[in-house]
């Protein structure tokens, strides 16, 4: 059941060109991965439990290269889903279902813009 | 549009900022973050963003249409790691407090 149900539901992504449909995926996809993440910052905070020091150590590894592009690639995640939930909270709403497209190219436009200021900022 | 409030406070003030790399260190956490504002703060935050992931994931599960039975264990699961994941945060926050409160009574 569960399998018939994953293959419908990527004949769907395939067959459905709408631009809607990759975006619910990606909502979902983004949604997941950042919970699995809030496990891994916990544990990363719960270092203070063995002291400063290893709180410090702890937190220093996001003040690598790769840290700093794991947090570019963390910030596009949420404001990807952050965006997109906005844009669907509006919908819902105000019952702007007509204009679901536009609303995701201005969401898209948005997360342009983040993504190149977050560059700036958190990668150089 | 809480939780798109408390993220973007989040995000700008320990990711986003010019003083990001200091800001996360243990000593700038005890001395700026931890006013009862900022705990009451995080607390609320961290409360909805379990609350948000976790129901995000039962939403998915509900959406294949498992059976009954296994529906109920994922549940009683999920509420449970919810509740880990809520102390052990709460338990850090704390944890900050109490090092602020025994900085200022040495």
């Amino acid at each position: 059941m569960i399998i018939q149900k994953l293959k419908e539901t990527l004949y769907d992504l395939w067959r459905n060109k709408n631009m809607g449909m990759p975006a619910f995926w990606v909502h979902r996809i983004s949604g997941i991965l950042l919970t699995i993440f809030l496990f891994l910052h916990i544990w990363t905070l719960s270092a203070v439990f063995r002291g400063k020091d290893a709180y410090d150590y702890a937190i220093s590894k996001f003040d690598t290269q790769f840290g700093y592009i794991f947090q570019y690639i963390l910030l596009l995640t949420v404001a990807f889903h952050l965006l997109n939930g906005i844009r669907i909270a509006i919908i819902d709403f105000s019952g702007l279902t007509r204009s679901q497209k536009q609303m995701l190219r201005i969401s898209l436009f948005i997360l342009f813009i983040i993504a190149v200021v977050g560059f700036y900022t958190v990668v150089l | 549009m809480l939780l798109v409030m408390g993220m973007s406070v989040h995000f700008f003030t320990f990711h986003f900022s010019l003083s990001r790399y200091a800001s996360r260190y243990y000593d700038e956490i005890v001395h700026r973050f931890c006013t009862p504002g900022w705990i009451a703060f995080n607390i609320c935050l961290l409360a909805l963003v379990i609350f948000h992931g976790l129901n995000g994931i039962w939403g998915i599960f509900v959406d294949y249409n498992f059976k009954k039975k296994s529906g109920d264990i994922f549940r009683y699961v999920l509420w449970f790691v919810g509740m880990v994941l809520f102390g052990a945060g709460v338990y850090i926050l704390v944890w900050f407090a109490k090092a602020k409160a025994e900085g200022l009574i040495l």
